[in-house]
């Protein structure tokens, strides 16, 4: 008997970067069959045996119809063209169109970094975090602050993986700029709610960087750019046609070259640099193996009498594997570091003071098409995690310093999970998967204690007992079911409804309004118990004329239990007992997101407007009532627009639109030894707000003349960041006249208090 | 040593235009509470207790004293002594005399409401004496005369400390110079060649510094106090209520603000050579 069905499979890569296409689109027209590619270009149809035109496409690149007879399963490997210039157009997403309205998936947005190069940049310095920030649902408790904030949850709250390898600080600069090299970044995905199963481990959501892969195909290519803050260059290049690909970049700040020429200044230094490798080899159409390193670091050195840096370091392996056509399978080592030195080098105050939390995980994936109405996913993951919080060691003897050691963590995190994306009838399509997970909080060989005391003042250390070296103290176990559908209502439109449960193991330690380069991350322990969170959300998907508008309005719900804050005054560095320190609570956040998206076209961008809020309630803190959060929003509107006026020009335009952060306003004062101190009437916490932010910035992309000749490709990009100068407050702060000391006053803190210019020239050959 | 973190926006200055100005801000009027603010220390006496009300925050008049309040210190060796009222809301002893290791409580009776303060003078180490020294051509300080304390620390953690500064009689007192330190990365080491002036000093300058023990929860109370009046910026914490251990015997009734205090007090002073 001939069998019912055939698999087509195969990878569609950009002919020429040799790039795998991602969502790229594969279907049959005359069947309505169709898929789009994953991750790594991948694509696998079940189709009658026969003959078939099958259509490849994907925004950006010219089309491929090719005539195919089936007759058993079929591997077919493609390269498409990117679109010659004249019709080159802006692209917004590199995803099918119509995935919008016809994937289960919600709360997830994608940008690709073609969009993000040409939306207007601070500084000249095209950044992954703050393009994120513009997308419904995302918020931040200022600009310059580090991290960004999702559907009010805490910017620990966040997964960010660049290529499997976990980033526990995406900042330079102490959150101006995001760690990411722009010229290294493909794309990214973030998951406000529906994280897939296969990912956990934090509540609010999954922001998935995927590096460029370098060139399988033609040669040895560059590009690179000169910004006022940094430079950048990137190397590309196939090492063995079609088979092993390169991709090399780096990037570094050279402010501190100008500190250089000032005598005064000549010994300080202040840099920030990353650098980024990824080498991929293709034994065969069904094996790949893919090696990811990253280094980032940002060094501040105040010539001999303060010194400190920080940064992540980070490696991934990862071979994928293609066991049949229906079963694909993918394998990675992963190992990440977060940390920060900092120290006086020399005198009676020589300090060292060192910190950092590493993570070594493994992890095994598989996909297998059950038949051609189920997806099956599982897989498993182990992670062992070990936290250095705090070692300071003195520099010299005369140092007034004694050596200090906040003790050792360590934990084992495990996961396993099953998903299965399953289409039933026409209409309705389902994904429902369940995540389970373990982790063990381990001894380290010191003390550990218990603390008992009242609620919202210092807790005492008691039960103190020595935990092994590896020894089992506490272990935590969640189930996470995940599930979502799609219901198509008609051609162009679907509603759609998720759940998602998340729990959150490891936790960052920071009580300031921005998270800071030096906050610590702690495991759960005995004392500190896993957050977790619960998010319904319900949408309506409808896009139009032909896909070239996408909209979207989507409702959420969420509860988090377990949350974490801190007692007034806490000490969250160098700090023994910090578990003393620690309050916990509940929070809770919705909110209604209203999107709309135009692909295509000369004008192209996006309009997003959020009404949400975000509370906690913790024991402890305003009357144990709830209040809103810091990064808590009321209204959110951001404007992105890019509009190809000349063959060669670009311009684009933001702007953002968000309800002032929340804030505590004391009112009234008393005097102590001659310093007046605020009173906040009611131990009230978060009762006010600052004025409303907003903010528009213009830019320009010119892509300077080819020479038919040269394959030497060059743009200027010209940036104005706050283009009516205004000073939007990062804060009020309350305090005493500096002259008249009496006198006390509200002061505004405005982060950027003038319109930023900025110009760029990028090139690549 | 932990303030050494506020150098790090320092960073930023010079590549950002990051800008503070005063703006209008209108706050409800507060309900007036108690704010208690005195010490009991090892020196001999009189000691004085000053009692006030909260004001609005910015009304920059004199704080209302608090008057005809009944205070009554006793220690833990039977001693007891009814303050008298000396100015508005100034209250002082006559014969009671701090010392270390002893415990007090302070009873304040005030507009119908009774509170308790509960303290104790801590263990204190001698300052072995100030020196002078002059700097030239050390990054981050100007060239000139400065003033050094030298003096041990108590082996043993959980002594903390404050250090008041004088330069030429006059109490630096600016928000940032409130210094309070605990000994944990110092224990029983010698606290050598730490500089008292930030800016050089001239020859006949007088420098007096006052090191000042105290208990632990008085610690947090200057420490919370360090971060509430000096809390701006990006990594600014909560702004949030400083602790008193001024509480009132009736926990629904209103609560106090401010501090009663013990501590132990050393002294050194120095006058800049040429």
């Amino acid at each position: 008997m001939p069998a019912r069905t055939a698999t087509l499979s195969g990878t569609l890569r950009d002919a020429a970067t040799g790039e795998a296409l991602v969502g790229a689109s594969v279907f049959v027209k005359a069947l309505g069959l169709g898929t789009s590619t994953d991750e790594n270009g991948f694509y696998k149809l079940q189709l009658p045996p026969g003959t078939h035109v099958v259509t490849y496409q994907i925004l950006g690149f010219e089309p491929q119809q090719v005539t195919l007879t089936l007759s058993g399963d079929l591997n077919r490997s493609l390269k498409l063209s990117a679109q010659t210039h004249q019709t080159q157009e802006v692209v917004v997403q590199g995803l099918r169109a119509e995935d919008n309205v016809k994937k289960p998936e919600m709360g997830v947005n994608r940008l690709d970094m073609k969009t993000v190069k040409l939306m207007p940049a601070l500084l000249g310095e095209v950044d992954v975090v703050r393009s994120i920030q513009l997308l419904p649902g995302v918020t931040t408790v200022g600009e310059g602050a580090s991290g960004f904030n999702v559907r009010g949850g805490g910017v620990d709250q966040n997964l960010v993986l660049m290529d499997d390898i976990p980033l526990y600080n995406v900042s330079h600069l102490l959150g101006f700029f995001s760690a990411f090299n722009p010229d290294a970044v493909q794309d990214m995905t973030l998951y406000k709610g529906g994280i897939p199963a296969r990912h956990g481990g934090r509540l609010a959501s999954l922001l998935d960087v995927k590096m460029r892969d370098g060139r399988t195909a033609e040669r040895l290519s560059a590009n690179g750019g000169i910004g006022l803050i940094s430079s950048r260059l990137a190397v590309e290049a196939p090492l063995i046609k079609d088979r092993t690909s390169l991709a090399v970049s780096g990037r570094r700040s050279y402010g501190d070259l100008f500190l250089k020429l000032i005598p005064e200044q000549k010994d300080n230094q202040a840099y920030f640099y990353d650098l980024n490798l990824k080498l991929s080899h293709r034994f065969s159409a069904r094996d790949q193996l893919t090696l990811t390193g990253y280094r980032g670091r940002d060094v501040f050195n105040f010539a001999n009498v303060f010194k400190n840096d920080w940064g992540n370091t980070g490696g991934s392996l990862r071979w994928t594997h293609q066991f049949s056509p229906k079963l694909f399978g993918s394998f990675s080592a992963v190992a990440a570091q977060y940390d920060y030195g900092l120290g006086v080098p020399q005198g009676s105050q020589a300090f060292e003071w060192t910190s950092k939390v590493r993570n070594y995980t493994g992890k095994a994936d598989f996909t297998y098409q059950l038949n051609p109405s189920n997806t099956l996913s599982a897989g498993v993951a182990g992670t062992r995690y070990r936290f250095e919080p705090a070692t300071v060691k003195p520099l010299s003897t005369e140092s007034i310093f004694v050596p200090l050691k906040v003790a050792t963590q360590q934990a084992g995190e495990y996961a396993a999970y099953i998903d299965n994306e399953q289409t039933l009838g026409p209409r309705l399509q389902l994904q429902y998967g369940l995540r389970v997970s373990v982790f063990d909080f381990l001894g380290s060989g010191a003390d550990i204690s218990d603390y008992v005391g009242v609620t919202g003042q210092r807790k005492q250390p008691v039960n103190t007992r020595p935990a092994k070296d590896g020894e089992l103290v506490k272990r935590y176990a969640n189930l996470e079911p995940r599930a979502s559908l799609r219901y198509t209502l008609d051609l162009n439109s679907s509603l759609k409804a998720s759940f998602n449960r998340t729990a959150q193991y490891i936790h960052l330690i920071s009580n300031t309004t921005a998270a800071t380069p030096l906050d610590v991350w702690t495991p759960s322990t005995q004392n500190i118990r896993p957050e977790r969170g619960n998010q319904v959300a319900l949408g309506y998907f409808r896009n139009f004329r032909d896909n070239a508008y996408e909209a979207s309005v989507e409702v959420f719900g969420k509860t988090m239990d377990n949350q974490i804050d801190y007692i007034n005054g806490a000490n969250t560095l160098l700090n023994k007992d910090l578990e003393g320190e620690l309050l916990y609570g509940k929070g809770r956040a919705y909110g209604a997101e209203f999107f709309l998206k135009k692909n295509q076209g000369k004008l192209s961008g996006w309009v997003s407007y959020t009404l949400s809020r975000s509370e906690r309630q913790i024991e402890g803190i305003n009357r144990n009532d709830w209040y809103p959060n810091k990064y808590d929003k009321t209204h959110c509107l951001n404007v992105v627009g890019m509009y190809q006026v000349a063959p060669r020009l670009t311009l684009s335009g933001n702007f953002a639109y968000g309800t002032g952060v929340a804030t505590t306003f004391p009112n009234a004062r008393f005097v102590y030894d001659g310093l007046v101190v605020p009173v906040v009437s009611g131990d009230a916490r978060n009762n006010y707000r600052v004025p409303a932010y907003h903010r528009l910035d213009f830019g320009a992309t010119l892509q300077n003349r080819e020479k038919p000749d040269r394959r030497w490709r060059s743009e200027w990009v010209f940036s104005v960041y706050n283009v009516y100068n205004r000073r939007n407050a990062y804060g009020i702060y309350f305090r005493q006249n500096e002259d008249n000391p009496r006198q006390t006053e509200a002061v505004r803190l405005s982060v950027f208090g003038s319109v930023i210019p900025s110009v760029s020239y990028n090139f690549n050959f | 040593m932990k303030r050494l973190l506020y150098l790090l926006p320092l960073l930023l200055t010079g590549l950002l235009s990051s800008c503070t100005d005063v703006v209008p801000v209108e706050l409800p009027d507060p309900e007036p509470q108690l704010a208690v603010e005195g010490n009991i220390t090892d020196q001999p006496g009189p000691y004085t207790i000053r009692l006030t009300k909260t004001g609005a925050y910015f009304n920059g008049e004199e704080l209302p004293a608090v008057r005809g309040a009944e205070l009554l210190l006793a220690d833990n060796e039977g001693h007891a002594e009814t303050l008298r009222e000396t100015a508005p809301g100034l209250y002082q002893t006559q014969t009671m005399q701090g010392k270390i290791g002893n415990s007090y409580v302070l009873t304040i009776r005030a507009e119908g409401q009774e509170y308790r303060a509960a303290t104790e003078i801590k263990r204190i180490p001698h300052i072995d004496g100030l020196t002078q020294r002059t700097k030239s051509g050390e990054a981050g300080w100007e060239d000139g005369r400065y003033a050094f304390y030298n003096g041990p620390e108590l082996p043993g953690v959980g002594d903390y400390y404050r250090f008041k500064i004088w330069i030429n009689g006059a109490l630096q007192n600016d928000p940032d110079d409130l210094t309070v330190r605990a000994d944990d990365m110092v224990d029983g080491r010698y606290i050598g060649d730490i500089e008292l002036n930030g800016e050089p000093l001239q020859p006949g300058d007088s420098v007096r510094v006052q090191l000042l023990s105290l208990p632990q929860d008085y610690f947090h109370f200057l420490n919370e106090m360090y971060g509430q009046i000096n809390n701006v910026g990006l990594f600014s914490t909560p702004p949030a209520n400083v602790r008193s251990n001024v509480v009132n015997v009736n926990a629904a009734g209103p609560k106090a603000v401010g501090y009663f205090a013990g501590t132990a007090v050393r002294s050194a002073r120095l006058i800049i050579q040429p």
